[in-house]
């Protein structure tokens, strides 16, 4: 369990690296083509494109790492007044529930990037296809879906 | 079983959800899910999920939270807060309770450049309650002076709320944004009154501190200059077209980097910390955003906002009253859901409601930050008592939440103002634009 735990977390980790970089490139080509419109009258050609498809890389996979550091929002008060027992299983639950979610998005959001890849959709200025972004959609649950699995497998044990 | 039944059904399973401890996104997007599902069939949700969370997270409008949060951020380590409250204090510190009246208006200038009212209260949190701790203020007065004073980060502009509401009800950012100067003022002002007269009342709550000579005073202010231009170049190129809102975040960011650099304040590392820091705040508000998508499609799906709408129409109560009972809803949802989630679960169902009624879009978003400013303060949930209770480890979380009670008058004072008196909001958008 231990080794799992560590996995996932490095593997959320680097995940979240990449939408660091996704959030520099937001940054940068935003500025770039700010620069370039009010200065030298060039704005960065497809910015609002390349801005839009930054946006998915910074996201998307820093949810994951998000959910370790417990940044994504719950409501917890009610549930600590709830009996132990009751606690105890609606924990396990509620990791399920969620692993499904992220198993669904997952699986469809390949199939929805594969449809991508096959019609060869690209961004109409910047022509940069749109495939590409949606298997990191994709790819970014695999770490969320290991994480509800660790809590779900942590929950179980827990209840033992 | 009706479209409506079940999209009824499925807000109450979604409040089910948040209930039981699931990460509000989630339970939106699943919930969402689901429901599509029903009323339509299982095949067409499964792929409305990826497809609608895609296309939200690849959404140019949404681009302008990930990049006024970095200017929040940013302005944070280029020292600007310490610098403002430095001002803030040399000038209002020798009055009576004057330390905690400097800190309302430092919070109100640093909200001029940080949209968030967490960041706000951190900020000032670390800066004023410890100076306060020195002079003998009163705990109860410091900290829920900070925690009170935070929320004005999301008043005036920037601000991630108007950013939220303008993208989901599609109304300008610049109108809205300086919709929310006038009443930040005059809240800001109502929160320096109820300190005065506290101090007033008590004068062991909060002494006077060391007075500055004049030189020094103006030297505080000179320091800040630079907060002023970051503020004019951000708000002011944005008003007047001259960019677009994810432009003016970007600028803003780059302006509070630079100065960061040119003070000195800003390394490398500090740099990274801060983009990664900003980076999980959009995170966690953008998921909400994109899963609440989903679960704004099912809503539609089942005709609830229109349903909701006509239903409304048909009630023989006037609108006032209405426009009160949602403003209940919002005060009621606020004490126990965080102000971000509980704004995008329910504009999309509450928003055409205000608008066939007649009200104006702008003042709606203003009343809406207010009582959001209220949900950030009270109990249970009240975030900005724990962000100070995280900085004031010594001060029973009792005696903070003591603490709002002035300051939550000085915002009801302020919301009722804007209620019956509109054009205090749409004074300046109706100026300028």
């Amino acid at each position: 369990m231990e080794k799992f735990e560590r996995f996932t977390k490095g593997l959320s980790r680097g995940f979240e690296w990449l939408g660091v970089i996704g959030m520099l490139a937001m940054f940068v080509a935003n500025l770039v083509d700010v620069i370039g419109a009010k200065v030298f009258k060039w704005p960065l050609p497809g910015a609002i494109e390349i801005l839009s498809f930054a946006l998915v890389v910074a996201i998307a996979p820093a949810i994951a790492y998000g959910l370790f550091l417990g940044t994504h929002l719950r409501i917890d008060f009610i549930v600590d007044k709830f009996p132990r027992i009751l606690r105890v299983a609606l924990r396990p639950f509620v990791s399920l529930m969620c692993t499904i979610l992220f198993i669904l998005i997952s699986w469809k959001g390949f199939e929805y990037a594969y449809s991508l890849q096959i019609s060869g959709e690209k961004g109409g200025s910047s022509h940069i296809p749109f495939s590409p972004f949606a298997y990191i959609l994709a790819l970014s649950c695999i770490p969320v879906i290991l994480f509800f699995i660790l809590e779900t497998l942590k929950s179980l044990k827990a209840k033992r | 079983m009706s479209s409506t039944t079940i999209g009824i059904l499925g807000i109450v399973v979604v409040i089910v959800f948040f209930i039981i401890r699931m990460p509000i996104a989630f339970s939106m997007a699943f919930v969402g899910f689901l429901g599509f599902s029903f009323v339509s069939s299982f095949k067409t949700g499964l792929s409305v999920l990826p497809r609608e969370i895609f296309e939200q997270l690849t959404s140019y409008s949404i681009s302008a939270i990930p990049m006024f949060i970095l200017m929040g951020f940013y302005a944070f380590s280029a020292g600007l807060g310490t610098r403002l409250y430095e001002a803030a204090y040399k000038i209002l510190g020798p009055i009576r309770g004057g330390l905690a009246i400097a800190s309302i208006f430092a919070c109100a200038a640093f909200g001029a450049i940080c949209g968030s009212s967490t960041a706000t209260a951190a900020t000032m949190g670390k800066l004023a309650i410890p100076a306060m701790k020195k002079y003998g203020y009163d705990d109860t007065l410091s900290t829920g002076c900070i925690a009170s004073a935070g929320t004005l980060g999301i008043l005036i502009p920037p601000s991630v709320i108007f950013l939220i509401y303008g993208f989901m009800t599609e109304q300008s950012i610049g109108k809205l944004f300086i919709s929310g100067i006038v009443p930040g003022i005059i809240l800001a002002f109502f929160m320096s009154a109820a300190v005065y007269l506290m101090c007033l009342k008590n004068p062991s709550y909060g002494p006077k501190g060391p007075k500055s000579s004049l030189k020094e005073m103006v030297w505080a202010l000179v320091k800040v200059v630079d907060v002023l231009l970051l503020f004019i170049v951000v708000i002011g190129g944005l008003l007047y077209g001259f960019f677009t809102p994810t432009q003016a975040g970007g600028a803003g960011a780059a302006g509070a980097l630079i100065i960061g650099l040119v003070r000195r304040e800003l390394s490398w590392k500090i740099f990274i910390d801060n983009t990664i820091e900003a980076l999980r705040t959009s995170c966690m508000i953008l998921t909400i955003i994109a899963c609440a998508s989903v679960f704004g499609k099912f809503m539609t799906m089942a005709r609830i906002p229109s349903a909701l709408s006509s239903w409304v129409g048909g009630l023989e109560i006037p609108h006032f009253l209405t426009m009160f009972i949602i403003i209940a809803i919002y005060l009621v949802g606020g004490a126990f859901i965080d102000a971000i989630p509980l704004i995008i679960l329910t504009i999309p169902i509450l928003y055409p409601i205000v608008v066939s009624m007649g009200y104006d879009p702008i003042w709606f978003g203003v009343i809406i930050v207010l009582v959001t400013c209220m949900g950030v303060i009270t109990p249970p949930v009240g975030v900005n008592v724990y962000v100070i209770k995280g900085i004031a480890t010594d001060v029973p979380l009792e005696k903070i939440f003591k603490g709002i009670f002035p300051f939550l008058l000085a915002i009801i004072i302020t919301t009722i103002l804007m209620i019956f008196v509109p054009s205090l909001t749409l004074i300046l958008p109706n100026l300028v634009m």
